[in-house]
């Protein structure tokens, strides 16, 4: 690791979320209560809109466009940052990172445990973060070419294609669990039985309610709904895969080994979260569609600070990487998926 | 019903209710409405001196109509966070049959969490209540009952006495104790009197009148019912069972800190599966594995939540930065945490 001041670098870092710390309150809660409104404004005008198709064509296309945002909120401004225990302080019933489940495929607890856990703890630490990549791309010269690696941009289309269970099967160390593969020190905080069942339980509750129920509801309407569901939940996997590709796996993004990071100081850690992790600039619309994952690096730093926090302390957070010589990972978000484009391709070959 | 609601709601809503997944939405239309709650209007506010409140509440219609002498559980949003507390209601079922209002006692501290913001309460703005619980009700079979109160404790007897008709037969004497001049709602226990010619009161203190054992005259007393702290409530429970009178008591017992978080103490801790102590020198993560407790835990630093568990009862320290928590319930973070009282904790 480079020679930066680690213990200032940790100080000032607390400090940032310390002062913002004791601004979290009433107004955190009722913006989380109000995504949650929005979110379910859109998800139920999309579907009551993808009956209308019959009669209006352009209302199925806005319904299914209406359906993919409330799904994308359910998926990256709520789930993804109330699972993460941001608002675990509000006492709320519903709105805590226990008892909240997404409208994805992958099961809620099954991911807390690994993404919060493995990912957070240990990114980007090669052999410890098994989100590098997600044992299917080959991202860095940490990983040994294979001749699969020619092929891993179609990999990486359907894997985007396909997020919502990539992710459920990548979660749920499916090719432990299924395939009996070995992984050293690891121990089974779950057992693989109750994997499974969770993997297909959450799995086929999701296929019946978008492929089978709603689209029964609609009776004569079946096709439209089916087709709108599948569309929706498409789009949504599209957005999400970009926008956590873009977090993490740009050009300038760093990985670590296992050697580096032993006994790693607070400071360490930070400065390993601030090397792991990239930013997208854009509107306040985009950053909440992303989740504000947007800004993945304060993200990474302060992961159960509530995100809508995070745009007010970005400014701070490079003005200290400035002052230690760390680089700050931002850029558009053509520039910065362009570059995730690239690294796929490059790593393709050996 | 409620199993195929709930059955619809986990499937195809991904929510343990239904409530849970249209709160907001329907909170837009019914300011704090919550699943599991009933809604109450602030009314009024009103200071009585100067650490007790009074506050009148208008709870919605299909409140239960409580008997007097129950306690509800008031939960407030304070800064975004939903904080709860245990009082008991001061006034009679007659009055909220009459008005539809029930009045609140409160003494306030400074330094808690809970009660220096309920002043700030706006007036018609709304608060969470939980339906009337409790069995301290009054007897009105017995012909000679004396009231024992402390501090804010008086607020089961007022409603209580509200509640009683002028020509009841029952003889009721009250010994109310409180820090000199800090008697609360005197000029309520005086209307009282006038109006029950049976009731009679002495405003006491510690201090000046000593141990209440004193002033309970055995004879006129059927059956004692005491309200106030814990150690009012023990002494009353030796002094009735010494004197074979039937005792009935009430008392909350107010969760602080007895000792500085940098003396060495051990706690009791309460789980689901079994009773442990641990000392407040270490994390409760490192205790609970010393113990041999199965607990689940991952990063140990405060980052990935993995040893979450929901704190029913105590208080605990953020090693982190030292706050204190609250004593109410609350998702903790084992590895980042130490005992600070006793615990009671669901892994
Ligand atoms: S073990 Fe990670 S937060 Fe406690």
């Amino acid at each position: 690791m480079k020679q930066v001041n680690f213990d200032q670098l940790a100080l000032q870092l607390d400090e940032v979320k310390q002062q913002v710390q004791t601004k979290v309150g009433q107004e955190d809660a009722n913006y989380i209560r109000k995504v949650i409104v929005w979110q379910r404004v859109y998800e139920w005008s999309g579907r009551i809109l993808l009956m209308l198709g019959f009669w209006q064509p352009l209302l199925w296309v806005v319904g299914v466009l209406s359906l993919a945002i409330g799904k994308i909120l359910d998926n990256m401004e709520i789930g993804h940052n109330v699972m993460h225990g941001q608002y675990d302080w509000m006492n709320d019933k519903f709105i805590n990172s226990r008892a909240y489940e997404w409208d994805i495929a992958c099961d809620g607890s099954s991911w807390n445990r690994v993404h919060n856990y493995e990912h957070h703890t240990y990114t980007n630490i090669i052999g410890k973060d098994r989100d590098f990549g997600y044992g299917l791309l080959r991202l860095s010269n940490d990983f040994r070419w294979r001749v699969k690696n020619l092929w891993q941009f179609i990999t990486y289309v359907l894997l985007s294609v396909l997020f919502q269970w990539g992710v459920s099967y990548h979660e749920m160390a499916a090719e432990r669990v299924f395939f009996g593969k070995k992984k050293d020190n690891r121990d089974n905080k779950v057992s693989h039985a109750e994997l499974k069942k969770r993997f297909f339980s959450k799995g086929a509750k999701q296929l019946v309610k978008d492929y089978i129920i709603f689209p029964l509801l609609a009776g004569p309407l079946f096709l439209w709904v089916f087709c709108g569901n599948l569309i929706a939940n498409l789009l949504r996997n599209l957005w999400t895969s970009t926008i956590i590709f873009c977090g993490h796996f740009t050009e300038h993004v760093h990985t670590f080994t296992e050697e580096e990071c032993k006994n790693e100081s607070k400071g360490q850690w930070y400065y390993r979260q601030a090397l792991g992790s990239s930013n997208l600039k854009g509107r306040t619309w985009f950053h909440i569609l992303t989740g504000h994952l947007s800004f993945q690096i304060e993200h990474h730093l302060f992961p159960d600070l509530p995100a809508k926090r995070y745009p007010e302390i970005a400014p701070k957070v490079q003005q200290i990487f400035q002052q230690h010589g760390i680089h700050y990972n931002t850029g558009g978000f053509w520039r910065q998926y362009g570059s995730v484009l690239k690294r796929i391709i490059r790593y393709s070959f050996p | 019903m409620q199993n195929i609601s709930r059955f619809i709601s986990k499937n195809l809503f991904h929510h343990k209710d239904l409530t849970g997944y249209f709160e907001p939405v329907l909170q837009v239309f019914k300011p704090s409405w919550r699943s599991g709650y009933f809604r109450a209007q602030v009314k009024s506010i009103r200071v009585l001196c100067e650490n007790a409140l009074k506050i009148t509440l208008k709870p919605e219609r299909k409140w239960p109509i409580h008997t007097a002498g129950q306690h509800i559980s008031l939960t407030t949003e304070q800064q975004g966070r939903l904080i709860s507390r245990v009082f008991t209601i001061a006034s009679g079922a007659k009055k909220l049959k009459e008005t539809g209002l029930i009045d609140l006692v409160i003494r306030t501290h400074d330094k808690g969490n809970f009660t220096p913001y309920l002043g700030e309460l706006a007036m018609n703005s709304w608060v969470n209540i939980s339906e009337p619980m409790g069995e301290f009700i009054f007897d009105e079979q017995s012909n000679h009952t004396t009231l024992l109160a402390g501090g804010s404790g008086i607020t089961p007897f007022i409603a209580m006495l509200d509640d009683l008709q002028a020509n009841t037969q029952n003889h009721i004497h009250l010994l109310y104790y409180a820090k000199p001049n800090g008697h609360l709602m005197v000029e309520v226990l005086e209307k009282f009197m006038t109006a029950l010619p049976n009731f009679s009161f002495e405003l006491l203190h510690r201090s000046g009148h000593g141990s209440f054992t004193k002033y309970v005259s055995v004879e006129h007393t059927e059956e004692l019912l005491v309200c106030g702290p814990e150690e009012m409530f023990v002494e009353a429970g030796k002094f009735c069972k010494s004197r074979q009178i039937p005792i009935r008591a009430e008392h909350f017992q107010a969760i602080r800190p007895t000792q500085s978080v940098n003396e060495a103490a051990r706690f009791k801790v309460k789980l689901n599966h079994g009773d442990l102590e641990v000392s407040n020198q270490d994390s409760l993560l490192s205790e609970f594995q010393s113990h041999n407790k199965p607990v689940t835990y991952g990063c140990g630093m405060g980052i990935c939540h993995q040893c979450q568990c929901l704190k029913k009862k105590g208080i605990v320290r953020d090693i982190r930065d030292g706050s204190l928590s609250d004593n109410s319930e609350e998702l903790i973070q084992l590895c980042v945490t130490q005992a600070v009282t006793d615990l009671e904790l669901e892994l």
